[in-house]
């Protein structure tokens, strides 16, 4: 199927009849801070800024219902909260949909053995992705090397591409991506020639990428790792809050709890970080991870050595630079990888 | 396919007082709905796995259970007061109702461990898991399947021993070996070893071979401090099993926080060999 | 290779950090001598990091490391933060006006002997500059490639190319416009100290958090409050915010759920900005690590002003009074009307 062209002034048009049947997110800024917002006629669209906040926040909320229940000396009444809404999130980056691929090889995987996640299946069925590509990589963006790409369809149900005055959008052919067609008047197939300029801009935007070297996973003793002198360093100066885990499209990790009153109660669950030492607090005071030390190093090598170890050496970042771009103190995981990966290279 | 985060009610049937400082009770369970229980004891329960036990408007707690497969229908927690869950469960009484995920996690190795000797180590709360596997080994249908069997328990006072009736009836068996031992005691009747658990293991475990495993279940230190006694006696590293604990929420390897390296506690474990300990980085 | 990569960048970013050369230079020496001549175990400063922009805080312990400190317009984090509590080795610290204050906190609260365990190589500060403005200009974090601080001018690289000049005295940070004292009062000073005598009364810049009964608007709660992701950082990067088992992180009480409804985020920055009420020197370092852009010194600096009216007391200035909170007393209050 050929990709479809409309003017970048009828942008707003396409996403009116979106909204006709889905709801409508797109990213817009307010004081200063990009976030993704419903779409209506007040709000402008800001395409090509990287969100503050990832999509991670419409497949793992930062605070999700999971069951409702009542309970009284006699039963307890127990109902599932799945989410059922259908909604278009349009003008994520295209890592973030490497991201959601991520996250669903862990939280809903398909070995017989483990147990699916039904609430991120079900905001993974209910949500379409539409992405906008990159035409112009960030100073802290490093998708290329870490497997993906500035125009990648990973995760996607359909991408656009900024020619300038107008929009190249590409559905990716999943089940739902038919009903992304423009419609009417916006119905208009590309053209060779836009198709061209498509592929250069692409080519100009991995050129730039592929400067920034490939992230390998280290092979190097797990103990041996442990004991790098940079895990020190890190640790000096991280103030353990939970900017990167929070910011991060991969960071999975939650915590649960249960809300009671009256008869009615809930357990929900809401995001949590590796940097916190009541993440892993035994109630009897024992700490695995008592120090920051620990916990640096434990989000770094979940991220860049143990996902890999259990899915196929693909590293759980997609380079979208978030991290990079807003810790306070500037640890960066393309230095830490870096060092990680120069296998030995650095010992303590 | 069913939401894992789904609970079943279960009613508590009894709540026994363990020990002398009142932090340890046992608590008796029993499914409400029968298709329940089918479906908990069709998932293959094997002694060594555990359960997360919920209380509404409270949240859920991880617990090793303390009953075996062969107790049919019948569900026993001993529970450590610790936290606000346990806590709260400590003030529960007979009639309450609660809910229950489970079973989770690898129990003990049974298949594996066929025809061998077992010594069974333990102290405090966490000898629960060892009172279902004991419940299991020595019923009618699988003791013939288990060589020798050896208990040791130990605990602070006699005051604060575990399962004392189970324990009785054990000892008048003459197919298992029971030692049982106090840290100190006011009143020394011969009944048991004055001692820590490692200097037991010293004194009466027989020298081994690798037909013999010890499963070791108990306060860190004393499994610490039991490594060495184990060596000495024989016990290969592959041969040697722990149940490691960890904070734990999910029960089903999403939320993160129990890894230990690589490794997810709460669904590749709780059970590993001392050998894959070995393996593991120094985090926990 | 990433470290090639990092390097191009440390290189822009030193580039960045030229044009306070001098004051670089003198932290470089100091810290160098201090170091040679085995007085400190090491030196607190700050380095260039991998963005145009980011300045890492480090103890520099080897001559090596000394070389690599500096100083300019980004060096945001308040480095009293980075001491360890007393009884270790007495270490150098590169502090500006706010680094200081927070160190006469700390002195006189305990966490550290200011006298006999930290050198301070007191920097008089025209002002740290806002990057999220400089962001928001350059219409993205991520477009920023290089900027240079030229007297007045701010020039900012973007990734397209272009370049952006902006004046520097719109760029300078809100906590550091009302700042009251720019340079420490410790006896090394390794720059011109600039004049400050002016800055001693209370600027307080207006804020909706001034109205007595904000707390009733709740759609101003809202719209201030909504974004915050409750990542803590605010907490992490305040000095002040020392304690060993902070409410945030005790589950037993569980004082507060970490999520992030109105009511928890509220419980949050209220019990925090309750705990460092008359204790805040109002740094802006909570502001500056904020990765949501809340004002979240504007709260505590209402609070604050309470406390200076009612005992006088303006935290990191006064040096011959304990802490107010430590010593409260109920007849606090007549001290007002005397």
């Amino acid at each position: 199927m050929r990709p479809y062209i409309f003017n970048k002034s009828n942008l707003s048009a396409y996403l009116k009849q979106l909204d006709t049947v889905f709801e409508v997110w797109i990213p817009v800024t307010e004081n200063g801070i990009t976030t993704f917002n419903l779409f209506n006629k007040q709000n402008d669209i800001d395409l090509g800024k990287i969100p503050r906040t990832s999509v991670k926040s419409f497949f793992l909320p930062q605070h999700e219902l999971l069951m409702e229940y009542s309970a009284s000396p006699d039963s307890i009444q127990l109902d599932e909260c799945l989410p059922s809404k259908k909604r278009i999130i349009f003008g994520v980056k295209p890592c973030e949909g490497r991201a959601v691929k991520l996250n669903s090889q862990l939280l809903v995987p398909e070995t017989k053995y483990q147990k699916q996640d039904l609430y991120f299946k079900a905001n993974q069925q209910n949500t379409i992705l539409i992405a906008y590509g990159c035409n112009q990589p960030g100073v802290g963006c490093f998708c290329r090397s870490t497997g993906g790409d500035p125009f990648g369809k990973t995760g996607l149900d359909a991408i656009v591409t900024d020619l300038g005055d107008r929009l190249l959008l590409e559905t990716t052919g999943t089940e739902i991506s038919n009903q992304l067609i423009p419609k009417n008047d916006l119905n208009e197939e590309a053209t060779e020639s836009d198709l061209t300029a498509a592929e250069q801009i692409k080519k100009n935007a991995c050129k730039v990428l592929d400067e920034r070297s490939e992230i390998k996973v280290s092979k190097e003793n797990i103990h041996t790792v442990f004991d790098l002198e940079i895990w020190k360093e890190t640790a000096m100066r991280c103030l353990n809050c939970g900017i990167c885990t929070y910011l991060c499209p991969t960071c999975s990790c939650f915590d649960m709890m249960d809300y009671f009153e009256d008869g009615k109660g809930s357990q929900s669950r809401c995001w949590d970080s590796c940097m916190f030492s009541l993440f892993t607090q035994h109630s009897l005071g024992h700490n695995p991870r008592p120090s920051k030390k620990e916990r640096v190093r434990q989000r770094f090598l979940h991220k860049l050595r143990y996902y890999p170890e259990h899915h196929n050496g693909e590293i759980s970042c997609v380079g979208c630079g978030r991290c990079v771009l807003h810790c306070p103190v500037n640890i960066d995981i393309r230095e830490i990888a870096d060092r990680l990966s120069l296998n030995g290279g650095e010992r303590g | 396919m069913a939401n894992p985060y789904q609970k079943y009610p279960v009613r508590i049937n009894s709540v026994y007082n363990e020990t002398e400082d009142k932090r340890l009770k046992t608590f008796g369970l029993s499914f409400v709905n029968s298709e329940d229980s089918d479906y908990f004891f069709s998932q293959s329960f094997q002694p060594g796995q555990y359960a997360l036990v919920w209380i509404p408007g409270y949240g859920e707690i991880p617990l090793g259970i303390a009953s075996a497969p062969t107790e049919h229908n019948k569900l026993v927690f001993t529970v450590n007061k610790t936290g606000k869950v346990t806590s709260k469960l400590h003030t529960l009484t007979e009639g309450m109702l609660i809910g229950l995920r489970g079973p989770l996690g690898n129990g003990y190795p049974w298949e594996k461990l066929k025809g061998k000797n077992i010594f069974l180590i333990g102290g405090g709360c966490a000898f629960s898991t060892l009172r279902s596997s004991i419940k299991y080994l020595l019923s009618p249908e699988n003791r013939q399947d288990y060589n020798d069997i050896w208990i040791v328990h130990g605990a602070r006072t006699p005051g604060m021993l575990l399962y004392k009736d189970n324990f009785k009836e054990w000892r008048k068996r003459d197919d298992v070996k029971v030692h049982i031992t106090v840290d100190s005691t006011s009143l020394a009747t011969g009944e048991y070893h004055v001692g820590n658990v490692p200097f037991v293991l010293k004194q009466e475990l027989p020298t081994v071979d690798e037909n013999s495993v010890a499963i070791v279940c108990g306060p860190p230190m004393m499994i610490k401090y039991s490594i060495d006694p184990l060596k000495e006696k024989g016990f290969l590293p592959e041969n040697v099993l722990f149940s490691l604990e960890n904070k734990m929420k999910c029960g089903i390897g999403h939320c993160g926080r129990c890894s230990i390296g690589k490794t997810c506690i709460c669904t590749e474990g709780p059970v590993f060999s001392m050998a894959e300990v070995n393996e593991m980085p120094d985090d926990y | 290779m990433w470290q090639k990569s990092c390097d191009v960048w440390f290189v822009t970013t030193l580039l960045a950090a030229d044009n306070m050369k001098e004051i670089t230079q003198a932290i470089r020496e100091k810290a160098k001598l201090l170091l040679e001549e085995n007085k400190v175990k090491g030196v607190l400063g700050f380095t260039p990091g991998t963005l145009p922009m980011a300045r890492r805080p480090i103890l520099a312990t080897t001559l090596e490391q000394a070389e690599r400190l500096c100083w300019d317009e980004f060096c945001l984090m308040n480095l009293a933060n980075f001491i360890p509590p007393r009884g270790q080795e007495r270490i150098a610290v590169v502090a500006k006006g706010c680094d200081w204050r927070n160190l006469i906190v700390h002195d006189l609260e305990g966490r550290i002997d200011l006298e006999n365990e930290i050198e301070v190589l007191g920097i008089s500060c025209k002002g740290m500059l806002d990057t999220e403005k400089i962001n928001q200009s350059a219409n993205g974090a991520e477009r920023v490639v290089g900027v240079i601080c030229n007297g007045d001018e701010v020039q900012i690289k973007l990734v397209d190319g272009k370049e952006l000049i902006l004046e520097k005295d719109r760029l300078i940070r809100q906590a550091c416009r009302e700042c009251r004292q720019p340079t420490p009062d410790s006896s090394i000073i390794l720059n011109n100290s600039i004049n400050d005598s002016d800055k001693q009364k209370s600027i307080v810049s207006e804020h909706a958090f001034d109205s007595s009964d904000f707390l009733k608007n709740i759609d101003l709660l809202q719209s201030t409050f909504k974004e915050c992701l409750m990542c803590f950082a605010c907490r992490d990067a305040c000095p002040l915010c020392y304690c060993d088992s902070c409410f945030v992180d005790t589950e037993k009480s569980h004082w507060l759920s970490h999520s992030s409804t109105l009511e928890g985020l509220l419980d949050f920055h209220f019990l925090r900005a309750h705990h460092i009420a008359g204790r805040c020197t109002s740094c802006g370092t909570c502001e500056s690590a904020c990765p949501m852009n809340i004002p979240v010194r504007e709260l505590v600096k209402k609070l604050n002003h309470d406390v200076e009216e009612t005992t006088g007391y303006i935290p990191g200035i006064t040096k011959d009074m304990k802490p107010p909170k430590s010593i409260f007393k109920p007849s606090y209050h007549e001290h007002k009307n005397r």
